[in-house]
C-alpha cells in the first residue's frame, strides 16, 4: 500500500508540473485532468471513499469539462515560454523550494498544533508544538488505517453523519454559495444589446485614457463605434 | 403628593408642547392653517389645564409636603452603584408651579392671539412650531431639578428666542438681531455652565452622607455625591461656609447667566433689537416669560445666594442700575415696541433687585403681574402695528383712541399697571420696593433709586399712551386704523382684566385697618424658608411699609400726571427745557441709548475685526497654510516614491504576496529553531 | 507515509503558485489555482486519515464546492473579458494601476 501511495504521489507531482509548463492551454487542461484523477485515487487510498467520488464527479466531470469547453470557445493562442531570467520564474522556483523545505523540516520535526501550547517555552511557539506528533510513533513508515471503524460504519456513512448533523448549516450555506455563483455566471455571460449598453457588465469598452492606446484600438471590435479617444499621437 | 401623579402631570406639561411643536413643524405645511391654529393653541391650553391640576394638588398638600422631586428617567448612568450620572428629574413646588402658571397661562393667551396676528403670514406652521417648542423649553427650565436638565432648557429657550427673533429671516435686520441675541445668550450660557462645573467640583463631589446611611465621622466613611441634582446641591451648600469665595464666584457666574437672559446691564443690548420678531413673540418671550428666567434662576438657587451676600448685593445693585438706565432710555425712544422693551428691561431690573436682596416672593409676585400687563401692552401694541401695516414709529400714530376703543382702554389699563397706579404694578412693585427700605446693600440707597424709577416709569408709560392714542392722527395709516379682530381682542381683554384685578386680590403691600391679603407670600414663602436656605429679606414693619408705599405711589402719580400734562393735555412743554445747550445732552444720551451699542462696537467689535484682519493677512497664509502645505508635501513625496510598486499587473502583486508569505514561513521555521 | 503526503501537497501548492506567477493566460492561471486548492485538499484528507477523524474530509468537501463556484464565476468573467474585445492576457488587464 505504501508503495502504491508513493508512486501516486510522484505521478501527481509530475502531472502538476505539466499543468504549468505545457505550452498549449489544452495540454495544461489535460494535465490537470490527470492530476485531479490521481488525487482522487490518492483519496481512495487514504480511506476517503466519499471524496474520491466527489473529486471525480465534480473536478474531472464538471470543472474540467467546463475548462475544456471554455478553451474550445475562446481558442486562446499559445504563449511563449517564460524566460529563465524572468524574476517571477526565479521567485516561483524559490517559492517551491522554500515551501517544500519548510514542510519537510516541519514534518521531520513533527510540528503539530496544540491549543494547550500558549506559554512561551523553548519548544512552543504561537501554539505550535514541536517534537511530539499526535499520530503514529513513526510517521515515515506507518499510517493509520482504522480498519475496524471503516468496516463498522463505512466511510461514506460516517462522513454523511457528520455532514448532515454537525455541519448541516455550513453545508446548507454552500448551496447558497453555488446559487450565487450560478446567478453571477448567468449575469456575466448573458448577451445584451451593446447599442444601449445598459447595466454595469454590459457597458461597452470604456473610453480609453490617452496612455492606453491598445484598448482604444480594440474597442470598436465589439461596439461598432469609433472610440471616443482615438489618440492623436 | 403622589409621586406617580406628579411625574405624569409633569411629563404631560412637557410632552404636550413638544408634541404640538412636532405636529406643527412636520405636518403643518401639508395640513394647512386651520390644523396649525388648533394644534398650536390646544396643546398649550391642555398644558395649562395640567398646571392648574398641579396647583390644586399643591394647595391641598399638607404642610411640609409641598415640594416634590420625582425622577422621570435616568438619562446618563455612569457606573452602577455610584451616584454619578444625570437623571431627568423634575421639582414640583410652589416656585415651579408659579412659573408654569405664567408660562402656560399667559402663553396660551398669546398663542390664541397669534392665530389672529399671523393670519396672513405664510410661515404660520413654522411660527407655531417654534412657539410650542419655546413653551416646552421654558417648562423644562422651570421644572428641572438637575442642573444639566436646567441648562438644556436654558439653552432651548435661547434657541427658540433666536429662531423667533429671526422669524422673518429675509429681513437683514431680523437676522442680525437674532444673531446678536444668540451671542449674548451664549455668554450667559457659558457662565452658567462654568457655574455648573464649579458646583460639581466644590459641592457635587464633596463628601456627603445620604439620609439614613451610617457615615462615620472619618472622611473615608462619607460618600461622594457626584451629582448636579439641585436638592442635594442645596442641602450641601452650607458646607462651604458663609462668605466663601468659591460660593461667591459660583453665584456671580449664575448671576451673569441670569443677566444675559434677563437683559441686565451690561448684557442688555440684545433685547431692544429682539423686537424685530413678530409681536406675539415679543409678548411671550421678551416680556412675559423668557426674560424673567433670570429672576427664576436666582430664586431657584436661593440657598446659594443666601450664603453669598456679596454676590447677592451685586445682583441687587445691577438690577436697580439697569432699571433706572432702561427707564431713562425709554423716555425718548420712538419705536412703540422698543419703548415697551426698555420698560421690560426696567421692570425686570426691579425683579432682579428683589431677588438680590432676598425678597424672592415679592420679586416673583411682580414677575407674574408684570407678565400680565406687559403681555397686555405688547399685544395691544401688536393690534396697533397690525392695523398700521407694520408701522412701528409712534410719531406716525396718534388719535388711535377713537378708532380702536377696546385696544386703547386695555392699553390704558396696562399703562396704569406699569406706571403703578390703581392696578397691578401699584401692588407688586411697591411690595418689592418696600423690602428695599430695610434690605440690600447700603439700605435704603437702592430704595431711593427705585422710587426715582417710579417717576420715570410713569413718564414713559404715559408718553407712549399719549403719543400713540391721543391727539390728532399724524399719518394716513393712523387715520384709517380700525379695531382688531375678535380673536386678537379677547386675549387682550382677559389680560387687561388680570392686570387690573390680580393685584387687588393676591397681595397688598400695606395693611389697611388690619386687613392685608398676602396669598403670594403664603404660597411662595415655604419654598424659601426651608432647612437648606439661609437668611432672607426682613419684612419691613407695617409703618415703614406704609410710608414707603405712600412715597412710591406718590412719585408714580407725579410721573403719570406730568406725562399726562405733556403728552395728553399738551399744556406743559417740558421737553423745551431740554433743548438748550446746557441740558441738551440729556435727551441725546437717552435717544442714543447711552451710546452703549457704540461703546461695545468700539471696545469689542472693531478690535475683533482688526485682529481678524491681521490674522487673515499674515498668520493664515504664512503659519497655518505653511504647515498644512508642509504636511501635504511630505505625503505627496512619499506616495510618489511608493507609487512605482503599483504596476497594475496582477502577476506583480501575486509575486510580492508570495515573496512575503514564503519569507514569513521560512522565518517562522528558522525562528522556531527547527533548522539545526 | 504521512510526511510524504504533506511534502507532495506542499509541492503541488508551490507549483500552483509558480503557475500563477509565470503564466499569462488566465485560463492556465485558473488551473494553477485549482492545483493549489487540490493541494490543500490533499493535506486535509491526509490529516483526516492520519488523525482518524472525518472532519478533514468535510472541509475538503467544502473546499471542492467553493472551488467549483470559483471556476464558474472566473470562467464567466473570462468570457466577458473576451467578448468586450480584450486579449486573454493577464498583463493586458492592468486597469488597477489607475
Amino acid at each position: 500500500m505504501n508503495g502504491l501511495l508513493m508512486a501516486l504521489l510522484i505521478l501527481v507531482a509530475v502531472s502538476a508540473l505539466g499543468v504549468v509548463f505545457a505550452p498549449q492551454t489544452i495540454y495544461s487542461a489535460l494535465s490537470l485532468v490527470v492530476t485531479v484523477g490521481l488525487l482522487a485515487v490518492i483519496f481512495l487510498v487514504l480511506n476517503a471513499q466519499f471524496l474520491f467520488a466527489v473529486q471525480l464527479i465534480v473536478y474531472a466531470g464538471a470543472v474540467m469539462v467546463l475548462f475544456v469547453f471554455i478553451i474550445a470557445l475562446l481558442d486562446p493562442a499559445s504563449e511563449e515560454r517564460a524566460r529563465l531570467t524572468d524574476p517571477r520564474l526565479v521567485l516561483g522556483v524559490l517559492a517551491i523550494a522554500g515551501i517544500c523545505a519548510a514542510v519537510f523540516i516541519a514534518a521531520r520535526n513533527g510540528v503539530t498544533y496544540d491549543t494547550s501550547c500558549t506559554h512561551q517555552a523553548v519548544s512552543c511557539m504561537h501554539g505550535y508544538r514541536v517534537g511530539s506528533g499526535g499520530g503514529a510513533a513513526d510517521p515515515y513508515h506507518t499510517f493509520g488505517f482504522p480498519a475496524a471503524q471503516v468496516n463498522a460504519a463505512g466511510n461514506v456513512q460516517t462522513v454523511a453523519n457528520q455532514l448532515f448533523h454537525t455541519y448541516v448549516l455550513p453545508f446548507e450555506i454552500t448551496s447558497l454559495l453555488l446559487l450565487v455563483a450560478a446567478i453571477g455566471a448567468v449575469y456575466l455571460t448573458r448577451r445584451t444589446s451593446t447599442a444601449t449598453g445598459r447595466g454595469g457588465a454590459a457597458r461597452p469598452a470604456r473610453p480609453a485614457p490617452d496612455d492606453l492606446p491598445r484598448e482604444s484600438a480594440e474597442a470598436p471590435r465589439e461596439t461598432g463605434e469609433r472610440p471616443l479617444v482615438t489618440g492623436g499621437r | 403628593m403622589n409621586p406617580t401623579v406628579i411625574a405624569g402631570l409633569s411629563a404631560t406639561i412637557l410632552l404636550l408642547p413638544i408634541l404640538g411643536s412636532a405636529l406643527c413643524g412636520f405636518l403643518g405645511v401639508p395640513l394647512g392653517r386651520r390644523f396649525v391654529n388648533w394644534v398650536g393653541t390646544v396643546s398649550i391650553g391642555l398644558a395649562f389645564a395640567a398646571v392648574l391640576v398641579l396647583l390644586a394638588l399643591l394647595l391641598h398638600a399638607p404642610q411640609g409636603h409641598q415640594s416634590s422631586t420625582v425622577v422621570l428617567w435616568n438619562w446618563l448612568s455612569l457606573g452602577a452603584g455610584s451616584n454619578l450620572g444625570v437623571s431627568v428629574n423634575v421639582t414640583v413646588d410652589a416656585l415651579s408651579v408659579w412659573m408654569l402658571l405664567v408660562i402656560t397661562g399667559v402663553g396660551f393667551l398669546i398663542h390664541v392671539y397669534s392665530v389672529g396676528y399671523m393670519e396672513h403670514d405664510p410661515g404660520v406652521a413654522r411660527f407655531f412650531s417654534y412657539m410650542n417648542f419655546f413653551i416646552f423649553a421654558m417648562a423644562l427650565l422651570v421644572l428641572a431639578a438637575n442642573m444639566v436638565i436646567l441648562i438644556i432648557g436654558w439653552a432651548g429657550v435661547a434657541l427658540a428666542s433666536y429662531l423667533l427673533i429671526g422669524f422673518w429671516h429675509d429681513r437683514r435686520s431680523a437676522a442680525v438681531a437674532a444673531r446678536k441675541a444668540m451671542i449674548t445668550q451664549v455668554i450667559g450660557d457659558v457662565a452658567l455652565v462654568l457655574a455648573a462645573f464649579l458646583i460639581f467640583v466644590n459641592l457635587g463631589t464633596a463628601p456627603y452622607c445620604p439620609p439614613g446611611a451610617h457615615c462615620p465621622a472619618a472622611a473615608g466613611g462619607a460618600q461622594h455625591l457626584h451629582t448636579l441634582n439641585l436638592p442635594q446641591i442645596f442641602a450641601h451648600a452650607s458646607s462651604l461656609g458663609p462668605n466663601s469665595p468659591t460660593l461667591t464666584i459660583i453665584c456671580i457666574l449664575i448671576a451673569i447667566g441670569a443677566f444675559a437672559k434677563s437683559a441686565q446691564f451690561p448684557l442688555h443690548t440684545w433685547l431692544p433689537d429682539a423686537m424685530e420678531g413678530p409681536t406675539p413673540v415679543s409678548a411671550l418671550i421678551h416680556a412675559a416669560t423668557m426674560v424673567t428666567a433670570g429672576v427664576y434662576l436666582i430664586a431657584r438657587f436661593h440657598p446659594l445666594f443666601d450664603l453669598a451676600p456679596v454676590a447677592a448685593g451685586m445682583v441687587a445693585s445691577v438690577g436697580m442700575g439697569t432699571s433706572i438706565m432702561a427707564g431713562f432710555i425709554a423716555l425718548s425712544q420712538t419705536d412703540i415696541k422698543r419703548v415697551i422693551a426698555y420698560s421690560t428691561m426696567s421692570q425686570i431690573g426691579l425683579m432682579i433687585f428683589a431677588v438680590g436682596i432676598g425678597a424672592y416672593a415679592a420679586g416673583l409676585y411682580h414677575l407674574m403681574i408684570h407678565a400680565f400687563f406687559k403681555a397686555l401692552l405688547f399685544l395691544a401694541a401688536g393690534n396697533v402695528i397690525h392695523t398700521m401695516h407694520d408701522e412701528q414709529d409712534i410719531r406716525q400714530m396718534g388719535g388711535l383712541q377713537a378708532r380702536m376703543r377696546i385696544t386703547a382702554w386695555s392699553f390704558l389699563v396696562g399703562s396704569l399697571a406699569l406706571g403703578g397706579f390703581l392696578f397691578g404694578g401699584m401692588f407688586s412693585k411697591e411690595d418689592l420696593l418696600g423690602f428695599g427700605t430695610v434690605n440690600g446693600p447700603a439700605a435704603p440707597a437702592l430704595y431711593i433709586v427705585g422710587v426715582a424709577v417710579n417717576v420715570l416709569t410713569g413718564l414713559y408709560a404715559f408718553r407712549l399712551y399719549g403719543v400713540t392714542f391721543t391727539g390728532e392722527p399724524r399719518s394716513d395709516l393712523a387715520r384709517h386704523a380700525h379695531e382688531a379682530r375678535r380673536v386678537m381682542l379677547i386675549p387682550v381683554v382677559i389680560l387687561a382684566a388680570l392686570a387690573a384685578v390680580a393685584g387687588w386680590v393676591l397681595q397688598w403691600p400695606v395693611t389697611i385697618a388690619g386687613f392685608r391679603p398676602a396669598f403670594v407670600d403664603a404660597f411662595l414663602n415655604p419654598v424659601f424658608h426651608t432647612a437648606v436656605s439661609g437668611p432672607i429679606a426682613h419684612e419691613p414693619g407695617a409703618g415703614l411699609a406704609g410710608i414707603g408705599f405712600v412715597i412710591g405711589t406718590g412719585l408714580s402719580v407725579i410721573g403719570i400726571a406730568v406725562a399726562l400734562r405733556i403728552w395728553v393735555r399738551r399744556d406743559l412743554d417740558a421737553p423745551a427745557w431740554f433743548r438748550g445747550p446746557i441740558l441738551g445732552w440729556l435727551p441725546r444720551l437717552s435717544f442714543h441709548k447711552l451710546y452703549i451699542d457704540e461703546l461695545y462696537d468700539a471696545l469689542l467689535v472693531r478690535p475683533g475685526y482688526a485682529l481678524a484682519r491681521v490674522l487673515r493677512r499674515t498668520v493664515e497664509p504664512e503659519v497655518m497654510d505653511g504647515w498644512v502645505r508642509g504636511v501635504t508635501g511630505v505625503a505627496t513625496d512619499f506616495s510618489a516614491g511608493i507609487r512605482s510598486v503599483q504596476t497594475g499587473l496582477i502577476r506583480d502583486y501575486a509575486s510580492i504576496m508570495v515573496f512575503f508569505a514564503v519569507a514569513f514561513t521560512v522565518a517562522l521555521i528558522i525562528a522556531a529553531g527547527l533548522v539545526h | 507515509m504521512f510526511p510524504y503526503i504533506l511534502l507532495t501537497a506542499g509541492f503541488l501548492f508551490a507549483v500552483g503558485v509558480l503557475g500563477v506567477l509565470i503564466r499569462r493566460n488566465p485560463l492556465v492561471v485558473f488551473m494553477s489555482i485549482e492545483l493549489m486548492l487540490n493541494a490543500v485538499n490533499l493535506v486535509l484528507v491526509g490529516y483526516s486519515s492520519y488523525l482518524n477523524s472525518e472532519e478533514g474530509q468535510i472541509f475538503a468537501f467544502m473546499v471542492i464546492v467553493v472551488a467549483a463556484a470559483e471556476v464558474v464565476v472566473g470562467l464567466g468573467l473570462l468570457t466577458r473579458v473576451f467578448r468586450i474585445g480584450r486579449e486573454l492576457d493577464v498583463d493586458d488587464l492592468d486597469e488597477m494601476q489607475q
